[in-house]
């Protein structure tokens, strides 16, 4: 009666992974029947541009001015025979850019300095030289200045940038050279991220799970996540967590609450009664937490971090069809409304049931536990509370309403950046 | 997760006439030690169809999964075994009729993945009937 098991790869992930990994350039062109192809994958943009440069003397770059018109830079001095409209056929047949106002000749003429030939040899010459000093983050033949740019780290890497620049016969006026910002990779919930933020993947031993919210708890600094996301649901073993991962600089913090489930009044014979799913850890010497931040994701559903939301303050009445939010290290961001208010819900598999919850229809799935569920009101968040069920299908979630988990019997009075500064 | 080092069974025991015990039995095959990351508590679930696919009943429907993800170890030779018990009703609770039926184990992994055993027979009975008494 042994059978084979068949695994069930998601064939649409499967595609929209080849889709994406296939990635789509910066430049969008039309192309039509009539127009040449372009070799676009052998050539890069710089090259491109290079060329038109050869085909209309003294072109000095093309960009859409703020206005959305085609400005096109030309070389005072370098006479070119060719009319405007002649110009504009040019760009579109070397760019194969299928835009009307390129053949009806509607560009805007702008008086240039260099010739882009002329700045893609100097950005040749400098960029094997740039990449070898301290502090130089990116380099640029800037179309829409008629200039090289170079982005660095700080004014000592400027100096030095400068002053290879001169070494190499490049003149200075040609450069700007300014301070940058790094570029850094775009993170995700499931990354190690610092200063912590409610919504990242949160490890303790043998699981995962997501971090609630940071707050304050009787004087000590720590976070809220799912009672069932410690050793034991109910009592405190001091679960240790990890951020995203066990690894020996990823310790986050402590279990330190973690109120048992005992029957009370309202507790229905032979089970377990809490008014939340809900602990709280403290946080790790030295982990830099943020107060009040809940990670803010870049659409429904995605899981890369854009920014963050910021408490401003608690959920003191939920009313069924309000939509909520979720952010989670699974599904990411969820929405959906809130279809049932102050359910008592058992626990499968357990003697627990957990009294007065809520229910919102939104995506969830496992890995999810203990994320924040909150509102967006313009500027800033309303905190509702935190997910710790889901039905079967991921179609919705259950979460303890914030006033629950505050309750005296519970975590007690949390300082969640609700009210006054951070 | 190697799911080629994996062997499932499962077994369907008639108790008494109205009850079927289900279990799911996934075994480490391979000598060496693998890790499952099992999707959600619990993260098995039993599908119970008629032969055209339609979904008769399902163990997990109407249950609230905490949505946790373990990390499992599992030794060579090791066995998980899940367990469950249908009552031959459908989702409505409503006594299922005599005839053929197919059963499927569920193991949850990460999400989008699982793991889905072929489907296996199932023959559901006819009650049986009481004796009369007589001069009914």
């Amino acid at each position: 009666m042994t059978q084979t098991l068949k695994r069930l790869a998601s064939v649409t992930s499967i595609l929209l992974g080849l889709i994406l990994a296939s990635g789509f350039g910066a430049w969008s062109a039309t192309l039509t029947p009539q127009m040449p192809r372009v070799p676009l994958p052998e050539e890069t943009l710089d090259e491109q541009l290079a060329r038109l440069a050869e085909q209309i003397p003294g072109f000095g770059g093309i960009f859409l001015d703020e206005n959305g018109r085609i400005a096109v830079y030309l070389v005072e001095g370098e006479v070119t025979t060719l009319s405007v409209r002649e110009v504009g056929a040019t760009i579109a047949r070397v760019l194969g850019w299928d835009e009307p106002r390129l053949r009806a000749g509607v560009i805007r003429i702008l008086p240039g300095r260099y010739n882009f030939r002329q700045l893609k040899e100097w950005n040749d010459q400098i960029f094997p030289h740039a990449f070898e000093l301290r502090g130089v983050r990116w380099t640029d033949i800037d179309e829409a200045q008629n200039r090289l740019r170079i982005g660095v780290e700080n004014e000592a890497a400027a100096e030095e940038v400068i002053e290879t620049l001169v070494s190499l016969g490049v003149p200075r006026e040609a450069v700007i050279v300014e301070e940058v910002e790094p570029i850094l990779p775009m993170l995700t919930l499931r990354d190690k991220v610092r200063p912590l933020v409610g919504g990242l993947q949160i490890n303790f031993p043998g699981y995962l799970c997501t971090l609630g919210f940071n707050a304050v708890r009787s004087g000590v600094a720590g976070f809220v996540t799912a009672s069932h996301c410690t050793n034991v649901q109910g009592g405190v073993e001091g679960t240790p967590y990890w951020q995203p991962l066990e690894a020996t600089d990823t310790f986050i913090g402590t279990e330190i609450a973690d109120p048992l489930y005992t029957w009370r009044l309202g507790c229905p014979r032979g089970r377990l009664c809490r008014y939340s799913d809900s602990a709280f850890a403290q946080l790790a010497f030295g982990v830099n937490a943020s107060l009040g931040s809940l990670a803010q994701i870049a659409s429904l559903g995605a899981i890369e971090i854009t920014g963050s939301f910021q408490i401003t303050a608690e959920a003191t009445r939920r009313i069924r069809g309000e939509v909520v939010n979720k952010v989670g290290r699974t599904t990411g961001w969820s929405q959906g409304p809130i279809t049932q208010t102050c359910v008592n819900v058992g626990v499968t598999g357990t003697r627990i049931v957990l009294l007065c919850q809520d229910f919102v229809q939104a995506t969830v799935a496992a890995g999810d536990s203990g994320s924040p569920v909150f509102k967006i009101n313009g500027s800033g968040v309303t905190l509702y509370g935190l997910l710790w069920g889901g039905n079967s299908s991921g179609t919705s979630f259950v979460y303890s309403p914030i006033g629950n988990i505050q309750r005296s019997d519970e975590l007690g009075s949390l300082r969640t950046c609700a009210v006054g500064t951070c | 997760m190697e799911g080629q080092a994996l062997s499932a069974r499962i077994e369907a025991m008639e108790q008494a006439s109205r009850a079927i015990h289900l279990m799911l039995r996934v075994r480490n095959e391979s000598e060496r030690r693998l890790v499952l990351t099992l999707g959600g508590r619990p993260a098995y679930n039993f599908l119970v169809k008629r032969l055209d696919g339609t979904l008769v009943w399902e163990w997990q429907r109407g249950k609230i999964i905490q949505p946790i993800l373990e990390r499992r170890s599992l030794e060579p030779g090791e066995e998980l075994i899940f367990e469950a018990t249908w009552k031959l009703t459908d989702m409505r609770g409503r006594r299922v009729p005599p005839g053929e039926y197919q059963v499927q184990g569920v193991l949850n992994l990460e999400p989008p993945e699982k793991l889905l055993t072929d489907p296996w027979p199932l023959r559901v009975s006819p009650p049986p009937r009481k004796a009369r008494k007589v001069g009914d």
